[in-house]
């Protein structure tokens, strides 16, 4: 019984990291570039239809669905070589084709205009599912589309799907460089709240973290958007192998989330994948790792310097963040007992600071590798971890939102262009600050959560 | 006829008692043979041989007339008392004369007139005593006398050969009259020529002593060889064999004799390796007289099983057939004493033939190298042993390799791995998404008697195609209506016993035991058809060979327990699923539910490590070995005995032997359903809740709409979360979890450490190569006992199957009492990780306990 799953992908962001995703989901099932099933994927054991349907033909076609406000990106995958993948239904491009102008309000409110197009799109791939587990959504929350537009669809499909499961790829801005989006402080807040309302888990990847890695675990000195997609789409699709490569164990969405997420509201997930690869134009760029094994993999995950969130935040402030929960998927030939091994040693290494109120210790989802890449690597693994720490990356937007907004909301930069929009207007065309006050309330409560986790009395504690 | 003629009394005083010279003569002369004007019948299977009356109702012919003479020579000689003629009153060398020509009628087994026989009480039976008669010359008597024991030596091989080639006599017996009668005309051709020179007038009574002195050595051979077989009771052709064997060891030394008999043990034994040879090469039967060291019993059918399930083609089709005598060695086998050593690898080889040919598949032809080799001879092959028995061990690998071909090959009918393949998938779940399906159906929710039959194959058949396991290499091999499912009342711990009970002897108590102290099995409706249901396979054979219906209780077992588990850990994602709204909810409120969702999350945590625990850390490693082991198997006996084994690890290592185990876990997984339940409603009532606001939908504007959804749901969690009856049921769940969590974790210790204890002691037994069980509850002992002690029906045939098989069995053993280190090591794993969630109840609950450095 597949227990299907929509991938929703909103925005420049979100399709270049989609489509990157499902060349990746492609190659891992052996499907062509046009949807035709290669002939030496035969082997079977996969189970493509949590993500693929077969059209009458016998294409595949992925349970994709491509919304961007302006044209620029989606045209670019409609003449790439995946441009006869998607059901071209599926993609939505505006008509105006402006795009929100990184502004969350134009995007958010782009999206409630074309609210039925968008539900008769998700309706439809919904009723070709026998039975619809839930979404996933990938977009960034720093720029106008992915934000705004990607709030909205948060917010939608919460209230008409509440029985489905919505996980998202959020792609967290830059936020060691000075950004041309001066505004991603603002997009950024509101999304959270959307995203600590409206989701049910949230994959948190850190620009930040990932240009860091990619300069200083790849050895890549200038990082292209490819690149670094190709480290989001490589996390995307190692998080879904346990649901596409049917084991024993973790084989729908919510036991997968379930066990990560305890209480949740704390459903920021942070991920490391060693070892990595990137590609450039000379081929395969491998990290320096050579020899992989469970233990190495597993000891590797926990060092900061693979997550794909960045700390910000000083070491005095991080030595009481504490693991809520950790979930690796491990790929490859592994046996159990060397898992049994690796953890005994981690244990005694005390590498990792856990919660002292729930489970406290690492859970292990293993997963077959496909037999269609070619991979230098024998086991590579993904880590998804609940972490304290997180909060320190929503007190980063909110701090960087106060320098914008100023002392008592005394300063207000660069906001008339969401006065336009009647959620930020009061309606004589002045500004409106509640919304923002009230994604304010919500992360900052998301980030004392956080905090609260980190305190051994937190079941017990009165908020 | 008891009476003793002619009367001691009326002989004259020089005639001696007539007397015996042989140790026995059997029956031979018991009594003449039945004067019957019926035809002697003896059947053959469907066919019948005939012997016609005139051949038994001929006493001349058959030597019966020796015992019925001196009645018919009475009637004849019309009641007078002295036959022959009195040589009395001749002279010494007349009376010589004629008693040499007396003599040589006697040696061509007639009727003497001076050398006559009566019958005289023998132990047993009458018996034949010679006497001089009518001589009065003293040393003529005496030296007639000398040759008295050659007359009867006659007179008993000639008997032995008229009565055992007649047809109702066992093959090797007829073959060895057959070979007497052979030795005896050449005894003949001595009488002729002794005939010759007593016609030339040059045969004395000396002469005729010195010429007969030789031959009557032969003579003396064969008549012991028959009296001795007839005088045992019901001698066997296997014994008849024996007989022949012990008696040419008896003669070592003596040369001549020695090749006297190895000529009558290759004559006798070639009709019994004729058999032989048909059974290795063919697998046929062909032993009308019962005589073959195999037996058939052809009441046990191809699915007929024993009472514990197990296949009994396999283990009583074709045995060994018994000793007759009784007594103390009754246990032993009706087998010719050459053949011993290769007994059990004779039964296995016509069995492995005749499966194949009850598959509907040709037997491969033998090697005609092999079929020469199967011929009696007495000489050493190269390598030390008699080259037949080389040739059964060539037939036997020849049939086992033919036989594991068609079972593991591609045909119809073998497949074997994959037939396993797909017991994995359907009864471990492999591939986890088997039944979601099934689970997701309202009707298997709902109590059983709602649901017939044909409503769940349907829901089974729509599941099976809907996973992934259709898109599996292997399931091709099982077709329309071979999977089922049936509701199953008893109970998991039932059905443990079911499947373990009858296996060990030494587990029989416990399990009786435990019995007494399991509830009833709960026939009552309130079961839901999920928590009754069980697949069940319809193995056709030969698989069924290896998966009987024994087997497939074991599998069953550790599919109900993965069922419930699996079962358990969806509610939980429902449960996770139906309070993850609550995410919204603000200050108080939320912390209020933080302890409902530590409880699903503790449930959730402790179910998930059971399921990895049985299925990544024992059924997956086991399995794995299992299927390496299958491929390198050269023989079925030693499939069967692996995968036995493999199941039988299987229900131990997963904990299902335990029944404190499996109570505590059964709890856990209620209280997983009953919390889901708790919070089931609140899904239900949000919905509704929702469903009710967006009834309103046309006259509001949506976003008002959405609002006042969101709002109606909040008050509903928070309502939920103030119940103060909803607050009192949480609690009671918590301390039962918390409970029971620290019962089991506390039950697997004194598990581990039973083991761990165990464990050197079953090592140091098997290093020893001690079989049997060493230790009860030693994971290792009992493993080790499995292989060998035959609980499984064939594991005797298996074990004695010559090489192979008793090495598989040692392998075996060593490779899973060496993974046993494994084994422990996962176990304590699984109790530290349980531990943790122990600690977790107790804080979540009480905050007692000290926590648990970092981990």
């Amino acid at each position: 019984m597949p227990r299907e799953i929509i991938n929703i992908q909103v925005g420049q962001c979100g399709n270049q990291v989609g489509s990157e995703f499902w060349r990746k989901l492609c190659s891992e099932h052996g499907i062509s570039k046009d949807g035709m099933l290669e002939d030496f994927a035969t082997q079977g054991g996969d189970r493509k239809d949590v993500f693929f349907y077969q059209a009458d033909d016998e294409h595949y076609v992925p349970r994709a669905i491509l919304l961007d406000l302006e044209p620029r990106v989606i045209n670019g995958i409609q003449t790439s070589d995946i441009a006869n993948l998607f059901n071209p239904e599926n993609i939505f491009i505006s008509k105006e084709g402006g795009g929100a102008g990184n502004n969350w309000a134009s995007g958010f409110t782009q999206g409630e205009q074309v609210q039925e197009t968008l539900l008769d799109m998700i309706d439809r791939e919904a009723e070709y599912c026998d039975s619809l587990e839930g979404f996933t959504l990938c977009h960034s929350i720093a720029g106008g589309t992915g934000s705004g537009m990607g709030s909205y669809l948060l917010e939608l499909l919460s209230d008409r799907w509440n029985k489905k499961l919505i996980q998202t790829y959020s792609v967290f801005p830059n936020q060691s460089e000075s950004s041309d989006v001066v505004v991603q402080p603002y997009n950024s807040l509101l999304t959270l709240k959307r995203l600590t309302q409206n989701a049910d888990a949230v994959v948190v990847l850190d620009n930040t973290a990932l240009d860091r890695i990619a300069v200083e675990r790849l050895h890549v000195e200038n990082p292209t958007f490819a690149q670094i997609n190709s480290l989001v789409s490589t996390v995307m699709a190692a998080s879904t192998t346990t649901l596409r490569y049917p084991g024993y164990m973790n084989n729908d969405l919510v036991g997968l989330i379930a066990s990560l997420i305890p209480t949740p509201r704390c459903h920021f997930l942070q991920t490391g994948y060693t070892p990595l690869t990137v590609e450039n134009e000379s081929g395969l760029v491998n990290s320096s790792i050579r020899k992989t094994t469970v233990l190495d993999v597993m000891r590797r995950l926990l060092q900061p310097k693979n997550l794909m969130v960045s700390p910000h935040a000083r070491a005095k402030d991080l030595a009481s963040s504490r693991y809520i929960s950790i979930l690796n998927i491990i790929q490859g030939e592994v046996d159990p007992s060397q898992v049994h091994k690796s953890l005994t040693r981690i244990r005694e290494r005390k590498t990792a600071n856990f919660i002292e109120w729930g489970p406290a210790s690492i859970q292990v989802a293993l997963s077959k590798k496909s037999p269609y890449v070619q991979s230098a690597h024998r086991v590579s693994g993904l880590m998804l971890a609940n972490n304290t720490s997180i909060r320190h990356l929503f007190n980063k937007i909110m701090r960087d939102y106060d320098k914008l907004m100023g002392p008592n909301n005394s300063r207000r930069a660069f906001l008339d262009p969401y006065a336009q929009f009647s959620r930020f207007s009061d309606g004589n065309g002045a500004l409106d600050l509640e919304e923002f006050m009230d994604a304010k309330d919500v992360v900052t409560s998301l980030s004392k959560e956080y905090e609260a986790c980190e305190r051994a009395d937190y079941i017990q504690s009165e908020f | 006829m008891q009476q003793v003629w002619p009367p001691a009394a009326v002989l004259p005083a020089v005639c001696k008692a007539p007397k015996t010279y042989l140790q026995t003569t059997g029956d031979l002369f018991a009594a003449p043979d039945q004067d019957t004007e019926d035809k002697l019948v003896v059947k053959m299977g469907s066919a019948q041989l005939v012997s016609p009356a005139w051949n038994q109702s001929r006493p001349w012919l058959t030597g019966s007339w020796l015992m019925q003479y001196p009645a018919d020579y009475v009637a004849e000689a019309g009641g007078s008392a002295a036959p022959g003629v009195d040589l009395s009153a001749a002279a010494p060398s007349e009376q010589e004369a004629a008693l040499v020509a007396d003599l040589l009628g006697v040696f061509m087994g007639q009727v003497g007139e001076y050398v006559v026989h009566a019958m005289v009480e023998g132990p047993k039976w009458q018996r034949l005593g010679l006497q001089v008669k009518g001589v009065t010359e003293p040393s003529l008597v005496e030296q007639v006398e000398r040759l008295l024991p050659l007359c009867e030596c006659v007179y008993t091989v000639k008997r032995f050969v008229e009565t055992r080639s007649r047809i109702d006599h066992p093959k090797v017996a007829q073959a060895l009259a057959a070979a007497v009668r052979e030795l005896q005309r050449e005894w003949w051709l001595v009488v002729v020529q002794l005939d010759h020179l007593q016609r030339l007038g040059q045969l004395s009574l000396a002469s005729l002593l010195y010429y007969c002195r030789e031959p009557a050595a032969s003579m003396q051979m064969l008549a012991s060889i028959a009296g001795e077989a007839a005088d045992q009771d019901a001698l066997t052709s296997a014994g008849l064999l024996n007989l022949l064997l012990a008696k040419q060891r008896s003669l070592a030394g003596d040369r001549p004799g020695q090749v006297l008999l190895g000529r009558l043990l290759e004559a006798a034994a070639e009709p019994y390796f004729g058999i032989l040879e048909k059974w290795l090469t063919r697998g046929e039967l062909d032993d009308p007289y019962h005589e073959f060291m195999v037996k058939e019993d052809a009441d046990v059918s191809l699915d007929s099983i024993t009472p514990d399930g197990q296949p009994r083609y396999w283990s009583q089709r074709y045995r060994l057939r018994g000793a007759v005598t009784a007594g103390s060695r009754s246990s032993q086998h009706d087998v010719p004493e050459f053949l011993n050593s290769s007994k059990e690898a004779i039964v296995v080889t016509g069995k492995y033939l005749n499966v194949i040919r009850q598959c509907g598949q040709p037997v491969p032809p033998c090697p005609a190298s092999t079929v020469a080799k199967l011929r009696y001879s007495a000489a050493a092959g190269d390598s030390g042993s008699p080259p037949f028995l080389q040739g059964i061990q060539e037939a036997l690998a020849a049939a086992a390799g033919a036989l594991l071909q068609l079972m593991c090959g591609p045909g119809p009918q073998g497949r074997l791995l994959s037939w396993l393949h797909c017991l994995k998938h359907f009864f471990l779940m492999d591939q986890g998404d088997l039944l979601v399906h099934l689970m997701e159906q309202p009707e298997m929710q709902e109590p059983h008697g709602g649901l017939p039959p044909h409503q769940l194959q349907g829901l089974l058949d729509a599941a099976m195609r809907s996973s992934s396991v259709a898109a599996s290499p292997h399931i091709d091999v099982v077709g329309e209506g071979v999977l089922g499912g049936i509701m199953e009342h008893r109970s998991l711990l039932q059905l443990v016993m079911a499947a373990t009970c009858s296996m060990d002897g030494l587990d029989g108590g416990a399990a009786g035991g435990a019995a007494g102290i399991l509830p009833k099995a709960a026939s009552d409706s309130t079961q839901s058809s999920l928590e009754l249901l069980l697949l069940t396979v319809n193995l056709s054979w030969p698989i069924s060979l290896v998966v009987s219906k024994r087997q497939l209780l074991h599998y069953q077992v550790i599919f109900k327990q993965l069922l419930s588990l699996k079962w358990a850990e969806r509610d939980l994602g429902l449960a996770w699923q139906s309070m993850r709204a609550t995410k919204r909810l603000t200050g108080e409120d939320q912390a209020r539910w933080r302890s409902w969702h530590m409880l699903c999350s503790q449930l959730t945590y402790v179910v998930g490590e059971v399921l990895r625990f049985s299925s990544i850390d024992v059924l997956e490693p086991l399995w794995g070995e299992l299927e390496a082991r299958l491929l390198q198997a050269g023989n079925m006996d030693e499939v069967i005995c692996l995968h036995n084994a493999f199941l039988s690890a299987a229900l131990q290592h997963c904990l299902l032997t335990e029944s404190h185990m499996v109570r505590n876990i059964s709890v856990l997984l209620q209280a997983a359903h009953a919390l889901t339940k708790e919070v089931a409603g609140l899904n239900e009532i949000s919905t509704a809740a929702s469903s009710s606001s967006s009834n309103r939908r046309p006259g509001q504007p949506q976003q008002q709409q959405q609002q006042q959804q969101r709002v109606d749901g909040l008050l509903i969690m928070s309502k939920f979360c103030r119940d103060e009856q909803r607050q009192a049921q949480l609690k009671a769940l918590q301390d039962r979890v918390s409970d029971v969590l620290q019962r089991l974790v506390r039950d697997l210790n004194m598990h581990y450490q039973a083991l761990l204890t165990a464990a050197p002691a079953a090592g140091a037994a098997a290093a020893a190569g001690v079989g049997g069980s060493a230790g009860v509850g030693s994971l290792g002992g009992r493993l080790a006992g499995l292989a060998l002690d035959g609980g499984w029906g064939s594991g005797g045939g298996a074990a004695a199957a010559g090489g192979p098989a008793a090495a598989a069995g040692g392998g075996l053993r060593g490779s899973l009492l060496g993974d046993s280190s494994r084994d422990l090591a996962s176990l304590h794993n699984l109790i530290q990780r349980l531990e943790v969630g122990c600690h977790m109840a107790g804080g979540a609950g009480r905050q007692q306990q000290a926590w648990p450095a970092a981990y």
